[in-house]
């Protein structure tokens, strides 16, 4: 995996901030969050914020509650589909470090160790308070230029996938590969 | 001579790039007044311009060859030349005396662009969305055809500037009066061209993932929705020119395509999707039924009132 550079400017990085797509993915209960973050009383499209159901447009990734291997397995690919720039918040207490599944054999404990994250929310649920707060944080992180998840992933991309490696086994990417061989045309 | 080419080239790049930048607009007011509907407060007016930037910014663009890369150059090549054809403001770029009709058939060139580039990528989505989109367009284009023919035989002429010339005078000679039947035939087929509710069958966000465009980011979906907001204005001005009298001057270009974007945005906001055969059956019986009667009447009655 290859370095790109990723042309600044003022403008480039108001743009950038302004108009942050959400891919629609939930994960655990978060999701419930969500469409009162969307709708009239929190309302995030009054800051560009709009949810995308397609992978390949959207720039944020919202990690909304525990992160199960199998969940992990997706989000991985997901995240790896999405184009770079792209940012990841991870939301709620499970996702920081399990939450009420502290002693879970099933839960993954440390999200940071297989995927990079921007910026964390705390709280059981968080409350959409809390969710535009996070959104606003990274609005700003992105505008100084400082939202470089995505940077640390493709420099640091042997660590990640020797984690990842070790979560789910070698080859992991392959055999996900040959469940969804059905669908794929060419 | 030498200066004639000089100032139609500036005036074709300004009028092009002003009708860009118009076009963007008109989705940033769409996004707003539907945001206003759902009592929420909505993104600045200039939203889609910065998404636009944003989307030109992404790096590590995925190609799935050629024909993928070119759709969406189609798209906005096509919307690009219909914008040529209209005479606003005075202006006629590339006025002649059929471009009426190819208008028209220009008008579908961004559905199918984006739908040759979408077939290519090979995602099943993609390749539902296509099917949906082929359906509809065949769907629309008979009564769309029945209405063109209606107000070529209102107006016996399929020039756009000599229809204009035909709506002077009075408020009561404008289209919309002339022939009620083709003006409501045309505001219905335009939903179904601009893909929006209830016609939004091929990119249906919740089932299908935005159908045609779930392959497209980056680069590829900015030059697509440059292209989509084009159309808009096209599309609006289009319909302000043949049923609303003219846009003569910049005050009336911009109150009569807002007026028709409104309209457009308001029925958007209230219907929900139709199913895609819910969708065909209704293109083919009442604006097929409407178009004929436009068309009768305007055969019967002729140009009179």
């Amino acid at each position: 995996m290859g370095f790109q550079v990723l042309e600044t400017s003022k403008l480039l990085n108001y743009a950038r901030a302004r108009s942050l797509w959400i891919v629609t993915f939930c994960t655990g209960c978060g999701g419930v969050e969500l469409p009162p973050t969307a709708t009239a009383r929190f309302d995030f499209e009054r800051f560009g914020i709009i949810s995308t159901p397609s992978i390949r447009q959207a720039d944020l990734l919202l990690i909304t509650g525990y992160v199960t291997p199998k969940t992990l397995k997706r989000i991985i690919i997901v995240y790896e589909m999405m184009r770079n720039p792209k940012y990841i918040i991870a939301h709620g207490s499970c996702p920081v470090n399990a939450g009420i599944y502290w002693d879970s054999y099933n839960t993954v404990k440390k999200l940071d160790l297989y995927i990079p994250v921007d910026v964390w929310i705390a709280g059981c649920m968080p409350r959409p308070e809390a969710i535009l707060r996070a959104l606003v944080k990274l609005m700003k992180m992105v505008k100084e230029g400082k939202a470089l998840g995505w940077k640390r992933y493709l420099e640091n991309f042997e660590f990640y996938r020797k984690n990842q490696d070790r979560l789910f086994g070698k080859d992991w990417r392959k055999r996900e590969i040959e469940k969804l061989r059905f669908y794929i045309h060419d | 001579m030498a200066l004639d080419v000089i100032v139609g080239i500036l005036a074709t790049v300004g009028m092009v790039f002003l009708l860009l930048i118009l076009g963007l607009i008109f989705m940033g007011i769409a996004r707003k007044v539907s945001a206003r509907i759902h009592r929420r407060i909505g993104p600045p007016l200039y939203q889609p311009i910065l998404d636009v930037i944003k989307l030109w910014s992404k790096i590590d663009p995925s190609s799935h060859g050629l024909t993928f890369d070119l759709g969406p150059l189609i798209a906005l090549g096509g919307a690009i030349t219909a914008a040529l054809l209209l005479p606003i403001m005075g202006l006629k770029l590339l006025s002649f005396s059929g471009d009426f009709i190819v208008l028209m058939y220009l008008m579908e060139l961004p559905a199918l662009g984006i739908m040759l580039g979408a077939a290519a990528s090979g995602n099943p989505f993609s390749a539902v969305g296509v099917y949906r989109g082929l359906i509809l367009i065949t769907g629309a284009q008979l009564p769309y055809a029945l209405a063109v023919m209606a107000v070529a035989a209102e107006y016996k002429t399929l020039s756009l500037t000599e229809i204009v010339a035909l709506q002077q005078g009075s408020i009561l000679n404008w289209g919309l009066f002339r022939n009620p039947f083709a003006a409501l035939v045309i505001a219905i087929i335009g939903l179904a061209l601009l893909d929006v509710q209830p016609f939004d069958i091929p990119s249906a966000p919740a089932e299908i993932s935005m159908g045609p465009m779930v392959e497209y980011g980056g680069k590829h979906l900015a030059l697509m929705l440059t292209a989509h907001g084009l159309e808009f204005v096209v599309f609006a001005t289009m319909y302000s020119i043949v049923f609303l009298g003219g846009v003569g001057d910049p005050i009336s270009f911009i109150v009569k395509t807002v007026f028709v974007a409104l309209l457009a945005i308001f029925i958007m906001n209230v219907y929900p999707r139709w199913r895609i055969e819910q969708a065909f059956s209704y293109l083919w019986k009442y604006p097929t039924a409407l178009a004929l009667l436009g068309l009768v009447k305007a055969v019967m009655l002729g140009g009179a009132m």
